[in-house]
């Protein structure tokens, strides 16, 4: 038998190959999903009333090295307590539920900007605020204190958390209807959240991470129908190993259900499905449709948003759904519609083209800086301005308390979130 | 000098028609000029044509002392210029879509006593840019030689199309060892290299955020093969995995991923002097 013989040139040939295979893959897992445990199990959800007794800005005593120095509480209608704080974008998703007149606070934390995660267990007994907050009559007693712990990964939670209630949300932000919009449905695949980017899974996850509205990406199969799905061809960024193979466009939405899985396990929704979810499932204000396909997907997916409307309106639910219009070849077949001016859109190109189809948005990048003068000049004529897509933590900062704009897209809807309820 | 000008602004008369597509005319002259200089006193192109001219002996060949990236000890005042280009395909969670773009690469080397070397290196792709200057200090043994430094790299760039208006700068530190030996005319290097970022400040329409990091960004391992392509002059191959968190050439991304990914480097350069 021969064997390959090590001389030079060899070596040179070899070297590279072992340096690519080395080198040459971005793998990384999902995070093990922490094993939630109920510190009780028959406890009872708690009432409204006591839910928005407790929502607001809290100073974290013990626990800085994971929560940093402030956390802000809020339920959402998922009926669970989300904490957002500054630091690496931490969260936390949890239940809260009451017994023999105490309040168990229970879930996981996680890291927007990394997967790191854990979980938390928070108590608060009669003597420490729990009567206040679960009485009709009584205000909450001051320096409310929450105690408990947290863990690393699956850990039995044992690291001390203690956080002492600073003060409710302000006037501004209570009155201020500013929209949190969740990139994705709520947030990429590449973050590692467990549920895969554009599905239903991620709209039922988006409001625990604190947005009030979702934008998801629009694509035709080759039946014409509207699904949920970001990029031009099937690839493995955003779905399992799969038989098919090239532009998901070339595919009727049978073939694509029968054979695609999204990368968490997911089957790639219709934007119809989608919308019903949101209706029926959320009380997500704003939806916002990216137009990835070409533009005669509208003529498709304009009846869709029409319908979804009219079953938000018959459900009592305020929610908007805006047909995104990213590109001059998108608005000029917009404008072919009859009627176009009345049909709820968001307009990403120039203050005038936004006017000349009485869009309802103009949504600027956010790369362009605060635009104080054009917010102003659209604010004026009952416009909003969302800009996108927001990420950087610093910006995040920057831009909420010294812009004006009426919402920001984000992939991490957590951060906006903290910089939005802190706000005075 | 005056006569090569001389012999170009002859050249060139002929040739308005390139003038006329591509350059000033004394621009022309002038980028020709510098290009027949080089081709004299690098290629010996016109010592081939006129045979009157005694020819060049050949020097015999030593990749140690021809090569760039090898570590070895340098003659003070001896100075090397290499010229590449770097292929790096970006992690799709930045880019969403395979994207392969070309650095420019232009490195100088001079050589100073005592095994120490100053090098400066300037990393292109216009709207991305790294200047970096270094101090090395070689050493050579009698299988493996190495090298160990320190760099520090200013980056900068700006956008100004597609949607973006925005400047950036950051300060980078690279303390870096390399481990080399030959193999007969070839040389082969491993480059290590450790990444902090210290300063980065982005601007957007105006608004400007600075962050001062002082994080460690990550690293960097590289293999690189020098070898002679013709005469004296050296051919290098080469691949740089840069493991960090930020990575400048692809700043306008904004990337908000607090995970180190792997940045590939493909590389292919020539020592011109």
């Amino acid at each position: 038998m021969k064997i390959l013989k090590l001389n030079t040139y060899n070596i040179i040939i070899l070297l590279p190959i072992i340096f690519l295979l080395i080198t040459g893959c971005n793998n990384y897992d999902l995070p093990e999903p922490v094993n939630v445990k109920a510190p009780i199990t028959d406890g009872k959800p708690l009432p409204d009333y006591s839910k928005n007794k407790f929502e607001g800005i809290y100073k974290v005593l013990k626990g800085n090295d994971v929560f940093g120095d402030t956390l802000v509480l809020k339920w959402n209608s998922q009926g669970n307590l989300s904490f957002y704080g500054g630091f690496n974008g931490v969260y936390a998703v949890t239940k809260g539920v009451t017994k023999d007149a105490s309040i168990y606070i229970y879930g996981y934390w996680r890291f927007g900007l990394n997967s790191e995660t854990g979980g938390v267990n928070l108590q608060l007994n009669p003597n420490g605020g729990s009567s206040a907050i679960l009485s009709q009559n009584q205000n909450l007693p001051p320096n409310l204190t929450i105690t408990g712990t947290y863990g690393l990964g699956n850990e039995t939670p044992q690291l001390p958390l203690e956080i002492v209630y600073v003060r409710p949300f302000s006037e501004k932000v209570l009155k201020n209807e500013f929209e949190i919009l969740a990139h994705r449905s709520g947030g990429r695949t590449s973050d590692l959240l467990g549920v895969s980017e554009n599905s239903l899974e991620m709209i039922g996850l988006s409001e625990n991470l604190g947005s009030t509205g979702v934008e998801i990406d629009i694509r035709l199969t080759r039946d014409n129908v509207p699904i949920l799905y970001h990029d031009e061809d099937i690839n493995i960024r955003l779905t399992q190993k799969s038989p098919l193979n090239g532009p998901i466009s070339n595919f009727t939405y049978p073939e694509i259900t029968r054979f695609i899985r999204l990368v968490n396990g997911e089957q790639i929704p219709t934007l119809e499905d989608a919308l019903n979810k949101i209706v029926d499932s959320t009380s997500l204000r704003t939806v916002w449709l990216d137009m990835k396909s070409v533009s005669s997907a509208m003529v498709k997916v304009i009846p869709i948003q029409q319908r979804a409307l009219e079953r938000a309106r018959r459900k009592n639910r305020q929610l908007t759904i805006y047909v995104g219009i990213p590109e001059v070849e998108v608005l000029e077949f917009f404008k072919t519609f009859p009627d176009y001016k009345n049909i709820n859109s968001l307009c990403e190109l120039t203050v005038e083209e936004t006017i000349s189809i009485n869009a309802e948005v103009w949504a600027p990048r956010w790369t362009l800086g605060t635009l104080l003068p054009e917010v102003k000049q659209m604010q004026s004529q009952n416009k909003k301005v969302y800009c996108w897509t927001l990420d950087n933590e610093a910006f995040i900062k920057k831009y909420i308390n010294e812009g004006n704009f009426d919402g920001i897209l984000t992939n991490y809807p957590t951060l906006v979130a903290y910089y939005h309820y802190l706000r005075k | 000098m005056r006569f090569i000008f001389n012999f170009v602004n002859y050249f060139s008369s002929g040739t308005l028609f390139l003038q006329s597509f591509f350059l000033t005319n004394t621009l022309m002259k002038s980028i020709f000029t510098i290009i027949i200089c080089f081709s004299c006193y690098n290629y010996s192109l016109f010592a081939q044509a006129d045979t009157t001219l005694p020819a060049r002996p050949r020097r015999v060949f030593d990749i140690e002392q021809s090569s760039f990236f090898f570590p070895h000890v340098w003659k003070p005042k001896v100075l090397k210029a290499a010229i590449g280009l770097s292929s790096t395909k970006f992690p799709l969670d930045y880019v969403e879509s395979a994207l392969r773009i070309p650095i420019i690469d232009l490195s100088a080397t001079i050589g100073l006593p005592k095994g120490f070397d100053v090098s400066a290196n300037l990393s292109s792709i216009y709207i991305a840019n790294q200047v970096r200057m270094g101090l090395h200090w070689n050493k050579k043994g009698k299988i493996f030689s190495t090298k160990v430094g320190y760099d520090t790299g200013l980056i900068f760039g700006a956008l100004k199309q597609f949607g973006f208006d925005n400047r950036t700068l950051a300060l980078s530190h690279y303390p870096n060892a390399s481990i080399g030996f030959k193999i007969k005319d070839i040389a082969i290097t491993l480059k290590s290299e450790v990444n902090v970022i210290t300063f980065i400040n982005t601007t957007a329409g105006g608004i400007r955020v600075s962050e001062i990091k002082d994080f460690f960004n990550g690293g960097s391992v590289g293999i690189y093969v020098e070898q002679r392509l013709w005469a004296n002059h050296v051919l290098i191959v080469g691949g740089r995995d840069n493991y960090v968190k930020y990575y400048y050439p692809i700043w306008p991304s904004f990337s908000a991923f607090d995970r180190n990914y792997h940045n590939i480097e493909l590389f292919v350069g020539l020592i011109i002097k």
